[in-house]
């Protein structure tokens, strides 16, 4: 059997066009990646002494590293009198004062606003915040325990568990993160490669009439399904791993910094009320892992449409536009609060924030279970659904049975 | 049959081309009436209000429809004002009724057509910006129309369908070296050209005519000749062309985006002559630039996208500022007419190379000779195209209770209070003093001062409550301005304490979709202004400063009712109670729409509990009375002049004028 998943997944994969794709929309990711940095960032500047980029990264050994009462009280001292004299908007619009860091007063003040008053406070604070919604909570399951709801006593307390202790205690650059979270262009270019290499797992034996020779042949039916199964699996394995790589590769190199890697997720401020407590390197990991169970059950289901074709045009188109009504159902419903509707979607598990960035809670026979945990059951089950359709459905090797073949290989002997 | 109806036969029929060019014509009908939100919600709701004014201020914005509009504006505010001093004087005896009705007549002549004034006056603004190229038009149908700048994926789909299998299908059965054996072998490709084309042409062109038509139906397109500034989608445009012609050049640019997506495909197909490759290179062609790219960069690009979205041809520059520095940013930069012409120019020998290489490719002479070339241009065009694009709830629940906007929240037993520190909402119980979060969600305002509560509304055993929660994503200027504010209304079942959101709506008018803007018009507006609600089984109720807005529960559906908002709204599950124009409390049956006005009851402020109405009467020294809900049995209930009334169930709670003191009276008096 692994010798045929090898040969199936050499003989669907391993082809010239499949590469110069790959490596094409790596080029185009990487592209976008880049212009994500320049178009988005402010630190985009350059390198020049007095460039945003240039004072921001020797202000940062100052203040780096966990928060302290000095350094809360040094930077204040440096940023108050500046939003002090800006505040009536009457400071000088020189561009070359000497007496600034930046070349100006307003520059100054934004740049020490943007990047270090704000994200130190939101740092500071979180403990705060986490620690009245840890009281909440728990005074919620304290109350709901009086009204016999165990489901809302469970929940709660799966939230008191979740946000005591919640603390960021050290300051780190956070930007790359947030833009890093917030990118979804590569789903789309994994998405479009796995459905062309998908497409012709079936449809190319039929186009060739392989399909009925197939057949014949001891290892055909099943055996060769399965196969085709696992090898697309591998493949679409492959697919997702490699654009994860790429695409926190690519942040990296292109904002010039790994820095913050190991930061709480929750102090990214979108994931303020973060599903889970985990650095940003393992959340790194963990969305890697949550695409890739989203796009294998995506690629199960085209898988499954285009068994049913002689030639490519249909399932592909069909495909294609199921995807799209995937991504635009997907993307409209990703503020909804209706989390059953972000659980049926493949696309949440593609673009996990929306599961990961908010503690949500379905009910399950009583039991809370997180949103980002409901997702990703639900596409494990629909796509071991989809293999079962498609092992019953894929036509049986009848003509060929094992103990006819025993019986021909003793005449020969 | 002649060799071109073979094909045409083979075409049309066995690849079912006609077939998918009737299920793309029809779904994109569907589509367009499914999906259709005019720009401007009130120039519709107010439409004959506001056709009164345009029909005097047409067209070029002249120094008299200027001055007639400011005067108008002047002559309104003033009417206004007039009217609520004329309403005092009558209720305090200080005018006759005759003088009164005399006087009120002529100012509800001024009056009448406000709403529709607001409308304008808006319009009227934008003109001044630049009166030269903006005229006064009913504008709803031509934004519709020509303000449409995303991509028509049903359209794109229909054209990989149609096309895809023309060389395909030959290539897929070996039939291509068959062909080419033939006589006729080379005009077969010509044949087959000159009918996909034929097909994505009226393909186009029926939806075309059907925006057309559907928008001349549904909104009118007048004044084609008005210049295009005149819509604000335009309003940067240097380009001099009229709003008709605007509909021509976009539909031709967008017909000839459909010949080069077509010609496109045919190319990759034969060369690569493969049905995954031509539909993934058609694909990528398409989406990736559409959402990996920005405008400015898409529109100046060889490829058949530009031409397919067409609209930003004709756009001005577009400039945001940038909420942190301050900074202005190109979002859009212009397409000169020189540039425009160029992309075209380029497109179209792009266009002709691709159907001579077409053309050559099944010459049986050429064949021979490059046959060992198959493989290596395939490749090399997919990746010079791709390359090109990288560059740059349950019945019976809401039937009996009774809701005052003025009164104060007593629901079962909690009163609902706010803490003046945190401002967080909470309920008290009322025995015990016990006091508990009115949002059972411990995450909620947690983390964000965006998260707020914005109404109540009490119907036993249910409190429904109304938030807003705004979330800003990456904010910066260009495609990443993705912020969304979203108004829900919860149930919370004061019993067991079980929240469920029964209503929940996105509000922006702006969208981003993978980086790709849209805007899906200005109907939901009206829910981040709402200061207080009230529901029953069909429909939601939001009170707002311009009045209420009716939302059916099931389909989403929006009915604005003409009713003012000035003073106490009450609902009894069936029937709205408010106080008209003039303060005569007035019945509106929500059902019916019927309305009934109770003439002897002139109210300063009033509210009602299940039997009675509860009122300050106007017309009788500010005394409190009550009377049924038909108008009859009225009782004085206070004789002390009063400023207000509010009730719950068990009493009545007044303010007296002079003294300022609240007095509480039980109803059982």
């Amino acid at each position: 059997m692994t010798r045929l998943i090898r040969y199936e997944f050499y003989k669907l994969f391993c082809k010239r066009s499949i590469l110069v794709v790959l490596i094409l929309f790596s080029m185009i990711n990487l592209f976008k990646i880049n212009n994500e940095f320049h178009s988005y960032s402010y630190l985009a500047d350059g390198n020049d002494s007095r460039s945003w980029n240039s004072v921001y990264w020797q202000l940062y050994e100052k203040y780096r590293g966990e928060i302290t009462t000095d350094k809360i009280n040094h930077l204040l001292d440096l940023y108050q009198p500046l939003a002090d004299a800006t505040a009536d908007m009457t400071a000088s619009t020189d561009t070359d004062d000497p007496n600034t860091m930046t070349g100006n007063i307003y520059s100054d003040e934004n740049i020490l606003e943007k990047y270090y008053v704000q994200p130190m406070e939101y740092f500071y604070n979180y403990r705060t915040y986490a620690s009245e919604v840890a009281k909440k909570a728990k005074e919620n399951a304290a109350f709901y325990k009086e009204q016999g709801l165990n489901f809302e006593v469970r929940k709660n307390s799966v939230i008191y568990n979740l946000y005591s202790g919640r603390n960021i205690p050290a300051f780190a650059y956070q930007e790359m993160y947030n833009y890093y979270l917030n990118y979804d262009f590569s789903n789309i270019l994994v998405l479009l490669l796995c459905l062309y290499g998908i497409i012709s797992t079936f449809v190319y034996e039929k186009e060739t009439q392989m399909d009925m020779l197939l057949l014949t042949n001891p290892n055909g039916g099943k055996k060769t399904v399965l196969a085709k199964i696992v090898a697309v699996t591998l493949f679409v394995i492959s697919v997702v791993m490699w654009f994860s790589v790429l695409d926190y590769l690519g942040f990296s190199f292109s904002f010039g910094t790994m820095e913050g890697y190991n930061l709480p997720l929750y102090a990214i401020s979108n994931f303020s009320a973060a599903a889970v407590n985990c650095n940003l390197w393992q959340y790194v990991i963990l969305s890697a892992i949550t695409k890739a169970i989203g796009i294998w059950t995506m690629s199960m289901v085209f898988l499954l449409v285009s068994m049913f074709w002689r030639n490519a045009l249909i399932p592909f188109v069909a495909d294609f536009g199921a995807a799209l009504c995937l991504i635009i159902t997907g993307a409209s419903q990703s503020y909804s609060s209706n989390i059953w509707l972000k659980i049926i979607n493949p696309y949440s598990l593609l673009t996990n924030r929306i599961l990961f960035g908010k503690t949500e809670f379905i009910g399950f026979a009583g039991y809370p279970i997180q949103s980002f945990l409901a997702a990703i059951i639900f596409a494990v089950i629909v796509g071991m659904a989809v293999i079962t359709v498609m092992v019953i459905l894929f036509k049986k090797n009848c003509h060929c049975r094992d103990r006819r073949i025993k019986c021909l290989d003793s005449c020969t002997k | 049959m002649s060799g071109f109806m073979y094909e045409i036969k083979k075409i049309m029929l066995h690849q079912k081309g006609l077939c998918y060019i009737v299920l793309v014509i029809l779904l994109g009908a569907i589509w367009l009436v499914a999906s259709d939100n005019p720009y401007n919600s009130a120039m519709e709701q107010y439409k004959s209000e506001y056709e009164w004014y345009l029909d005097k201020v047409n067209g070029y914005c002249t120094d008299e429809s200027s001055l007639y509009l400011e005067q108008e504006a002047e002559r309104i505010a003033d009417a206004k004002k007039k009217q609520n001093y004329l309403l005092e004087s009558y209720y305090d005896g200080k005018i006759s009724e005759s003088e009164y009705k005399k006087e009120s007549q002529e100012i509800e002549n001024v009056l009448e057509h406000q709403n529709g004034f607001e409308v304008i006056y808006q319009q009227y603004l934008y003109i001044c910006e630049n009166a030269k190229n903006r005229y006064f038009l009913h504008t709803n149908g031509w934004t519709g129309l020509l303000g449409r700048g995303t991509l028509n994926f049903v359209l794109f789909l229909g054209i990989l369908l149609i096309v895809t299998p023309v060389f395909c299908s030959e290539y897929s059965c070996q039939m291509d070296a068959l062909i080419l054996t033939s006589k006729k072998g080379r005009k077969s490709s010509l044949h087959k050209m000159l009918i996909v084309i034929s097909g994505v042409l009226l393909m186009c062109v029926s939806m075309s005519l059907i925006e057309y038509g559907f928008y001349s139906l549904k909104y009118g397109l007048p004044n084609g000749n008005y210049p295009i500034q005149s819509l604000s989608y335009f309003a940067g445009s240097n380009k001099s062309i009229t709003l008709f012609e605007g509909y021509v050049y976009i539909g031709l640019l967008r017909l000839f985006g459909s010949v080069f997506l077509t010609i496109l495909l045919m190319f990759i197909s034969v060369l690569a002559k493969k049905y995954a490759v031509t539909l993934l290179a058609g694909a990528v062609s398409v989406i990736i630039p559409y959402v990996g790219l920005s405008k400015t960069i898409i529109y100046r690009l060889p490829l058949p996208l530009p031409f397919l979205l067409g609209t930003d041809f004709f756009a001005g520059d577009i400039v945001s500022s940038d909420p942190f520095t301050g900074e202005e940013k190109i979002v859009f930069a212009e397409i000169h007419t020189i540039t425009l012409l160029i992309l075209f120019s380029v497109s179209v020998f792009l266009c002709i190379l691709a159907a001579a290489w077409i053309l050559r490719s099944n010459s049986n002479k050429w064949q021979m000779k490059t046959r060992k070339m198959r493989n290596v241009p395939t490749l090399a065009i997919i990746l010079s195209f791709v390359l090109a694009m990288t560059g740059c709830s349950d019945n019976g629940k809401s039937q009996n209770f009774i809701y005052n906007s003025s009164a104060e929240y007593d629901c079962m037993g909690y009163e609902i209070t706010q803490d003046a520190e945190t401002l967080d909402y909470y309920l008290k119980n009322t025995s015990t003093g016990e006091m508990l979060h009115l949002v059972r969600s411990p995450m909620f305002g947690a983390f964000s001062d965006e998260e707020k509560v914005c109404a109540f509304c009490v119907c036993s055993p249910y409190l429904y409550y109304t938030t807003s929660v705004t979330e800003s994503y990456v904010n910066r200027i260009g495609n990443y301005n993705s912020s969304i504010t979203k108004v829900s209304v919860i149930e919370l079942n004061l019993d067991t304490f079980e929240e469920k959101i029964v209503f929940e709506q996105i509000t922006n008018s702006g969208r981003s979709l993978f980086g790709i803007d849209y805007e899906t018009g200005d109907k939901w507006k009206f829910l981040e202004f709402h200061y207080g609600f009230f529901i029953n089984d069909d429909s939601i109720f939001f009170i707002g400063n311009d009045g209420i807005t009716e939302v059916n529960r099931f389909t989403k559906g929006i009915t604005k009712l003409d009713i003012p908002t000035s003073g106490n709204i009450s609902f009894d599950g069936e029937n709205i109670f408010y106080k008209n124009e003039q303060s005569v409390l007035t019945r509106y049956h929500v059902l019916s729409g019927e309305t009934f006005t109770y003439e002897k009851v002139v109210a300063y402020d009033f509210c009602i509990d299940e039997q009675s109405i509860y009122y300050v009467s106007r017309t009788d020294g500010n005394r409190v009375y009550s009377c049924n809900k038909d108008g009859n049995n009225k009782r004085l209930m206070s004789g002390t002049p009063a400023m207000s009334v509010t009730c719950d169930a068990g009493n009545i709670y007044i303010l007296a004028k002079e003294s300022g003191e609240n007095i509480v009276l039980s109803k059982s008096r």
